[in-house]
């Protein structure tokens, strides 16, 4: 929409800037050793995963510290149907996505009525309530050991035969980066459109909201729904690419990196998340060296940012202060995060 | 006249203390009714009534042609059907720019769903686009107090200009009843009277209005009938001289003391 605000770099065409960086992805999924690739594609889950989440904190500004689990589902639901009943990769990745929207809204229910600090400790405890469920109900998950041999993605081209996806590493590159451009656009969307202003008018004053007609339950678990979606979207590739699950990879810690992801881009700015992940995931990785630090490393980056740059990375900025004088605004709208956090 | 808004016997209570009690109120189709009284005198908790914010503890609200009971429902199916607000405890959204603040009242009337908001198929676009062309006029009712700061965030508002976006977004949601939370509160006289003339032009658009105000002047000026509230009960009704006249307003406003009753 035309009107709405649009990002600092609106003297650049928008259009050519996308396709510059979407070139550049391509370009180093062709060139670079199967190292980076796995990188790439630890970053592009880890955006699916943060856009979906920037709904629910970014947007409506509701704090979710158990959204791993949704994640969770997916990555089981891919797991358990594809092992025990060999139903195909293909079936199970929206199928997961739709389940774990399901367990979104129904898992947002009760939570309606709370705000900040209790919603995040409420989801905190749902995330957790799923991993132990995961980790203790053996007949189904195999506990703590994980579910093995999870088939991995094959696709029939006409004319070419079979395309086994097993563990070509540029295979998966291309998919997450196929799966991370259509949740880019997706959200995008729906932040722009009536939906997507609603769960703003929430985030600022759910009250004045519903007074202006906007049905805050409903966009609520919208906003939970939707989020979650993503998350099981990535679970089920997580489960795909891996071949293996265990609840150890859907722990609290991780819940609290998606959020931090989020957070650092600037909440409510799409550009800021993809950031986040590439920040969050990739920096780690390539300063191996510096493993031991990592997290002494992440909290300083944290405290700094928060002090230095409260709205985010890449978070709206208004452009000077004082009262109802001439200004320009730029970029996204900052998100009233820090009260809630 | 007939009867836009019927309130009937509205009792409130919070625990052992009574906000409304046996308030009765009839707002006719088309007419601005003034509502007066000192402060704690019940006239906010009865818009919050009205509104859905608040449950009655007893009492009905009718509203429309034929009558439907307001109190069970939700405070958006209340904007649905017609009734808006402002609030006198400004809650603008301070983070939005003032645009989108109308585009909030404009919400409740657009049908855009998911899927629609994902694929955005001609309709839509439309609807967004009518959407945008609504809320530039609306901010246009107060001529360029709003309009050249339509995409400044909220937070850089001056308090007057806070306060007429809170009317322009109450009316993007195209209410046949608007209720005013004292409007022209923190305005100086300049601004107030330029409200007035809002107030008139918002009746002139097919909107009946239902104000609370503290400045008699702007009640004067606006209002074809006046109810005056103390203590959570109408005790007053009538032509705005006659109740400002009327010795039990006086009284309620200055204390018996001082009009040496």
């Amino acid at each position: 929409m035309a009107w709405l605000p649009v990002s600092g770099l609106s003297s650049i065409p928008r259009t050519a800037l996308v396709g510059l960086l979407l070139a550049g992805l391509v370009a180093f999924g062709l060139v670079v050793d199967d190292y980076l690739l796995d990188i790439g594609v630890l970053v592009g889950t880890y955006t699916i995963l943060g856009l979906g989440l920037s709904i629910v904190i970014g947007q409506a500004g509701l704090l979710d510290l158990g959204y791993i689990a949704f994640y969770a589902i997916g990555a089981y639901w891919t797991a358990l149907l594809s092992t025990h009943f060999g139903v195909s990769f293909w079936i199970l990745l929206p199928t997961g996505a739709a389940l774990a929207a399901l367990f979104g809204v129904v898992l947002g229910y009760p939570t309606l009525r709370l705000r900040g600090d209790y919603l995040a400790i409420v989801t905190l405890g749902f995330g957790e309530i799923i991993r132990i469920t995961l980790n203790n109900w053996r007949d189904l998950t195999n506990g703590p050991m994980g579910i093995m041999n999870i088939p991995h993605p094959r696709v029939a081209v006409p004319g070419v035969g079979k395309l086994e996806f097993g563990l070509k590493v540029q295979v998966y590159y291309f998919f997450v980066l196929t799966l991370a451009a259509m949740t880019v656009f997706v959200v995008r969307r729906l932040v722009h459109s009536r939906i997507g202003l609603a769960w703003k008018a929430i985030r600022e004053d759910e009250l004045a909201a519903g007074a202006m007609g906007v049905d805050v339950r409903r966009a609520k678990l919208l906003a939970f729904g939707l989020g979650a979606a993503f998350a099981g979207l990535a679970g089920g590739f997580f489960a795909g690419r891996a071949g293996f699950v265990s609840p150890e990879s859907f722990t609290f810690a991780e819940s609290v990196l998606v959020v931090c992801i989020v957070v650092i881009g600037g909440a409510g700015s799409l550009a800021g998340v993809i950031m986040g992940a590439a920040v969050f995931i990739a920096l780690p990785e390539l300063l191996r060296e510096a493993a031991r630090y990592r997290m002494l490393a992440f909290g300083v980056a944290m405290v700094t940012l928060a002090l230095v740059r409260p709205q985010g990375l890449l978070g709206r900025a208004w452009v000077g202060e004082g009262r109802d004088e001439e200004r320009v605004p730029r970029g996204d709208v900052a998100p009233g995060l820090a009260s809630q956090a | 006249m007939s009867a836009l808004l019927a309130v009937r016997n509205l009792a409130v209570r919070f625990g052992g203390l009574t906000a409304l009690r046996d308030l009765s109120l009839e707002v006719h189709s088309g007419e601005i009714l003034g509502v007066i009284g000192p402060n704690g005198s019940g006239k906010t908790t009865l818009f919050n009534c009205i509104t859905g914010l608040y449950r009655a503890t007893e009492g009905s609200i009718a509203f429309g042609q034929p009558p439907a009971e307001m109190t069970r429902l939700d405070p958006h199916d209340i904007v649905e059907r017609g009734i808006a607000r402002t609030f006198q405890t400004l809650r603008v959204f301070p983070n939005l720019s003032v645009l989108e603040n109308v585009l909030v009242g404009l919400h409740c009337r657009q049908r855009a769903g998911v899927v629609g908001a994902i694929l955005r198929p001609s309709w839509v676009v439309t609807e967004e686009v009518d959407a945008h062309r609504k809320a530039l006029d609306l901010l246009g009712v107060f001529g360029d107090r709003l309009l050249p700061r339509a995409t400044w965030p909220v937070r850089s508002l001056s308090y007057a200009n806070r306060r007429r976006l809170e009317i322009a977004r109450a009316l993007a949601t195209e209410p046949r009843l608007l209720l005013l939370d004292e409007p022209t509160a923190g305005m100086n006289p300049t601004e107030k009277q330029e409200l007035t003339g809002v107030i008139r032009a918002i009746r002139d658009r097919a909107v009946t209005v239902l104000l609370i105000e503290h400045d008699m002047r702007v009640v004067m000026q606006t209002a074809d009938r006046v109810v005056a509230m103390n203590y959570g009960e109408r005790i007053a009704e009538g032509r705005p001289d006659d109740v400002a006249r009327d010795p039990v307003v006086v009284d309620a406003y200055l204390g018996k003391m001082a009009t040496g009753a």
